[in-house]
């Protein structure tokens, strides 16, 4: 009896010790093993203006050059994983890559299964309607009706936004945006709620069909990185880069000439 | 008269050849229904739907060769998806005869565990295996074989018959997941089709196979498998045809494959509808041109 009381208490000990020992010896384990590949590898969906192909099928946009610039600084090649978004976060647990530079808002629900850095773009949420369907609506309650469709793609943090907003309405979950739009041009829907600055853009493009019933953006979201839970080493490291890019208007820059500005247009197919 | 012959065929499933093509007055109101509802799809593009269709622009778009001169993204994705379905049948046949023998034998320690993986494969939606073969399995079992390390550290060059084979080094590990994906769900499908043709021999083939003293490789070999072979070609004719269509599936675990490249252009250029028709198209054609080839194949063996 007492061999085993002893047993027991020295394996106990062992277990309790163990974590502790293996804390201290290893600082930044997920970063070093970044760096001795060499290669960063970045989860990404397409999402104009964020990441896109060009007519040449090369990827550009928001996203892509920060996650460039990133490595550039890091001193790492940058890989880029072009996944669906619908499964960007479970692909980022089962390890397909390293981190998710995909124009991702954060939420409480996301916060559950990844560990997000801290922000290095604010964009907002904005509503395109119907011309014909959604005539003389301009307040939030005019949507707010059972009759009323709305149009988001799915899984996107606008759904969430839109059910919040209209609680009552329809919401109609598309798998990417430009089916959304079209559904809404189509007259099947009353309104799209989708990330600025698309709804701008495409109220620009079909000006006789779209309007913008608000003047203010619906929510100001907060897109970041996203690591896997135990990873604080790295959203440190990531951290401490966006806010080093952020200081010196980097960030601000890039957001500016992917969001504001139309000029990379040629880069892709023109319709868009 | 080609339309004559091709709504023929369309309406007599069974299409011997000295069957009399006549054009008849139902093939005349077929033909018409048919024009008719093709303009009214026509019409309805143009008027009910708000698209402009850019079918040049959509074309160019997919013929535009990659900024450092090799083949258009398209046509990568579109050798990813024939590459896939390669490979996926390849595997499937192999692992899917081996499953069928394993279930047709008498062995419990064989034909319990087959049975449980066929009707496990079998009995879940194809899309949600794998979603769970992908998120689960795939991921534990590439790097417990070391493959993640041996894909990823292969020297960049690479000749022209690993390129044509397998495609670009950096996708190579993407590609063995979307094979064993695609392979593990067909094969037990073709599992199926093996038993079943294996429990079509008659019982008198195989008492003589036996009362010759044959061993049982010869038997297999010389009795069995001509027979059972020529019974299955149909049957897995029609599964390496779905395998193909099932390849589509893993875009959605981000095989980048023809859907997924469909998708990726889809969104960056806005040419939706024209993408997706052409994408169809194209899907048709392979798919098309296997069951041509199956037939064509069949008719040789008769």
């Amino acid at each position: 009896m007492k061999l085993l009381t002893a047993t027991v208490t020295a394996v106990l000990g062992i277990i309790l010790a163990l974590p502790s020992t293996a804390a201290t010896e290893v600082a930044t384990p997920n970063l070093d093993s970044i760096d001795e590949r060499g290669t960063l590898r970045v989860g990404m969906s397409t999402f104009v203006p964020w990441a896109m192909r060009n007519k040449q099928g090369e990827l550009i946009g928001f996203e892509i050059d920060v996650a460039k610039r990133l490595a550039a600084d890091a001193g790492w090649e940058v890989e880029f994983v072009p996944t669906a978004w619908d499964g960007i976060i479970p692909a980022l647990l089962a390890k397909k890559f390293d981190v998710i530079i995909g124009g991702m808002s954060i939420t409480p629900e996301r916060s559950k299964s990844v560990l997000f850095s801290l922000p290095y773009s604010h964009s907002g949420v904005q509503v395109a309607a119907n011309k014909e369907l959604a005539e003389g609506f301009s307040e939030f309650s005019d949507f707010d009706s059972r009759r009323v469709k709305i149009a988001a793609r799915r899984g996107a943090y606008t759904v969430q936004i839109a059910r919040e907003t209209f609680p009552k309405a329809k919401i109609l979950q598309f798998d990417d945006e430009s089916q959304a739009f079209q559904e809404v041009l189509n007259g099947n829907a009353h309104a799209v709620i989708a990330s600025s600055p698309k709804p701008e853009h495409e109220t620009i493009k079909h000006a006789n069909k779209l309007f913008l019933p608000f003047d203010q953006r619906l929510s100001q979201g907060n897109e970041a990185f996203a690591v896997r839970l135990d990873e604080q080493d790295k959203k440190a490291f990531f951290d401490k880069w966006i806010e080093l890019r952020t200081e010196d208007g980097w960030l601000k820059e890039r957001y500016e000439y992917w969001f504001s500005t139309l000029d990379w247009q040629n880069q892709i197919a023109h319709n868009q | 008269m080609t339309e004559n012959s091709s709504t023929h065929r369309m309406n007599s499933r069974a299409d011997s050849t000295d069957n009399i093509k006549r054009f008849g007055s139902l093939d005349a109101v077929l033909l018409l229904l048919c024009a008719a509802f093709a303009l009214w799809l026509y019409y309805r593009s143009s008027a009910g739907v708000n698209y402009i269709w850019h079918w040049g622009d959509a074309l160019s778009l997919l013929f535009t060769s990659r900024a450092d001169g090799s083949l258009p993204y398209f046509f990568q994705g579109l050798l990813a998806t024939l590459r896939l379905s390669f490979w996926g049948i390849s595997f499937a046949l192999i692992v899917g005869t081996l499953l069928g023998l394993a279930k047709f034998s008498s062995s419990a320690w064989l034909n319990k565990p087959a049975n449980v993986f066929i009707q496990l494969v079998r009995n879940i939606p194809p899309l949600v295996f794998v979603f769970i073969f992908y998120f689960f399995i795939s991921n534990q079992l590439i790097p417990l074989l070391g493959l993640d390390g041996i894909l990823r550290s292969y020297p960049a060059q690479i000749n022209l018959v690993q390129e044509t084979l397998f495609g670009p080094a950096n996708l190579w590990e993407n590609l063995l997941s979307g094979v064993l994906c695609v392979g593990l769900l067909s094969s037990a499908y073709v599992a199926e089709v093996v038993r079943a043709g294996l429990q079509s021999i008659e019982a008198g083939q195989w008492e003589a196979a036996d009362s010759l003293g044959m061993s049982t490789w010869a038997k297999y070999r010389y009795v069995i498998a001509p027979q059972v072979l020529k019974s299955i070609t149909p049957a897995l004719a029609g599964q390496t045809i779905s395998l193909v269509k099932d390849t589509s599936i893993v875009s959605l675990i981000s095989i980048q494959e023809m859907t997924f490249v469909g998708t990726e252009i889809a969104n960056s250029s806005g040419y939706i509808f024209e993408i997706w028709l052409i994408v169809g198209f194209v899907y048709f054609l392979i798919c098309f041109g296997l069951s041509t080839f199956f037939r064509t194949l069949e008719k040789h063996h008769k």
